[in-house]
Parts: structure tokens; sequence; C-alpha cells
């Protein structure tokens, strides 16, 4: 009897943490094709390739093949239209509880949170949501992270939104 | 516009035109990757001739047939597509969507490029610009 209350006890969280992961993926999805955000997207066999061509090099590849060797997947949504009120709608339809806040800071207006999703002393998501009254940015980084890593891979992304990683060297 | 590109064709010509593209660094890594290439297709659309649904329509089809997306990128109008069809390690075609406002473009490439290929044209490129700074 206790073994099949473990095991429900299990299969509920699994549950929990997969409709966590969905209503991630799902605002992705509500907003991907939305003429008012960009939106990026890579794929986990492009973080695979890139860093299997980049095995064996020197120098900065072999600086980014360490960074992105254990990524899966990046995704990044950004827009300025009504962005407090995106910002409002991501952190209710995201249960921000079930993360733990690594970092909130308020800069010139805008909030920002990073909240990472640990298995053990692995990150396996670093979700950074920033909100105010010029743009909202969700960027969701999942596979094994090393932080300092990620926050080094910032300066190299010209992508606009990475600019606030560099905070997770401030940590 | 469109326009085809014979496999023979892409592999001759991009070692005549490598010769005046950048440096010796650059062309090792390029010739190892220009011998895995096969046919080349081109689509060039002004804007409108292409709706949005068609090229939409188009991404759906492409992972129907086995294309995964690899990266997407939409800024300010703008629109990237890249997608791959691979056969294990082996990229097998490349599939680059290109929209804006101006206009639309696809890119096929066919190709048996290996991931090994690719690693190798990556360190024979470091290794030459290694071997010129020295």
């Amino acid at each position: 009897m206790k073994h099949y209350i473990t095991l429900f006890i299990v299969a509920f969280m699994a549950m929990a943490a997969t409709a966590q992961n969905n209503a991630i993926d799902k605002f992705f999805e509500d907003y991907q094709d939305d003429e008012n955000f960009s939106m990026v997207y890579v794929s986990p066999k492009a973080f695979r390739m890139v860093s299997k061509v980049a095995e064996g090099t020197e120098g900065e590849m072999k600086e980014l093949q360490e960074v992105i060797k254990d990524l899966k997947a990046l995704r990044i949504l950004r827009t300025e239209v009504n962005s407090l009120a995106k910002y409002k709608e991501a952190t209710k339809r995201i249960n921000t509880g079930s993360y733990e806040i690594l970092l909130q800071a308020r800069d010139d207006g805008q909030k920002i949170q990073f909240l990472t999703k640990d298995s053990g002393n692995v990150i396996e998501e670093l979700l950074l949501l920033v909100g105010g009254e010029e743009e909202f940015i969700m960027l969701s980084f999942v596979g094994k992270l090393d932080l300092d890593k990620i926050a080094n891979l910032a300066a190299k992304l010209d992508i606009d939104g990475a600019e606030h990683l560099s905070k997770l060297k401030e940590k | 516009m469109s326009m085809t590109i014979p496999g023979w064709l892409v592999r001759g010509g991009t070692s005549a035109a490598f010769k005046d593209l950048g440096d010796e660094s650059d062309q090792a890594g390029l010739k190892l990757i220009a011998k895995s290439l096969g046919k080349v297709r081109v689509l060039v659309a002004k804007e409108g001739v292409v709706p949005t649904k068609a090229i939409k329509d188009l991404i759906i089809s492409a992972k129907g047939n086995k294309y995964e997306e690899y990266v997407t990128v939409r800024d300010n109008g703008k629109i990237v597509n890249v997608m791959v069809k691979q056969d294990k390690d082996i990229v097998k075609n490349l599939l680059v969507l290109a929209s804006s406002d101006d206009e639309f473009v696809i890119a096929h490439i066919d190709s048996n490029l290996s991931m090994d290929q690719l690693q190798k044209a990556q360190i024979s490129w470091n290794d030459e610009r290694n071997k010129n700074k020295n």
C-alpha cells in the first residue's frame, strides 16, 4: 500500500512539473507568431551540431563549446507593446513559486527576475523575466547550466534581452 | 526569380570563387564543406507574392517531411527559419526561409555533410588561422 502511495505522489509531482513546463511552453506558443513580439528559438539539435563542430577547437570556439555543450534549448520572447501587462500575465500564468529566485532587481522602472529550476546540484532551467514600461522579455535556457558560463555567453550574444544575463555575475 | 544550380557546378564553382574569398585560412574550411554540397535551389519573391499562410504551411509540410527546426528568429517584421533534414549525423538537406516586408527568399541545399566534416572544417580553419598568426 505504501509503495502505491509513493508511486502516486511521484506521478503527481511529475505531472505538476510537466504542467509547469507546459505553462511556459504555452506562453511561448501563444505569442511566438504574434507580430508584436520578437522571437528567437534555438533547438537542441542546433546546439548539438554547434557543440559537435566546436569539439577539438581552441580559443573562442572552445569557450563557446564549453558553454553550449550541455544546453538543450534557448527561447526568447520580447515586446515593447503592452510590456508591463505582458510581464504581469507571464508571472500569473507561470507559477514562479515553483522556481527558485536566483536574483531579483529593479532597475530604471524595470523589474528583473532570474529564476532557476534545479535537480540536485544541477540547474536545469534558467528563466529570465524582465518587465517595465518599455519592454517585456522572457528568456528560457534549458539544459545543464553553469551560470558563470551563461553570463559569459551573454557578452557574445547579440540578441536583445541577452544583456541582462550579465547580471548573473553580480550574484 | 528562381535558380537551380546543379551539384557539380556548386562544387566546381566554389573552388574558383574561394580563391578570391578571404585568405587561405577561410578557404581551407570552406573547401572541405563545398565538396559535400549538392544541388542548390533558390527562389526569391517580391512582397505580397507569397502569402504568410503559405509560408507557414510550407514549414508544417517540411516538418512532416522530416525537416527539423534548428533556428527561428523573428524581429521587426523579418523572419528567418533554418530547417535541416538529417540522417543520423549527416546533413542531407538544408532549408532556409527568409521573409520580410519586401521579399521572401527560400534556399534549399542538398548535401552529404557529416558533423565530422564540419568539425574538420572548423579545426582546419582554426589551424590555418593559428599558422598565419605565428
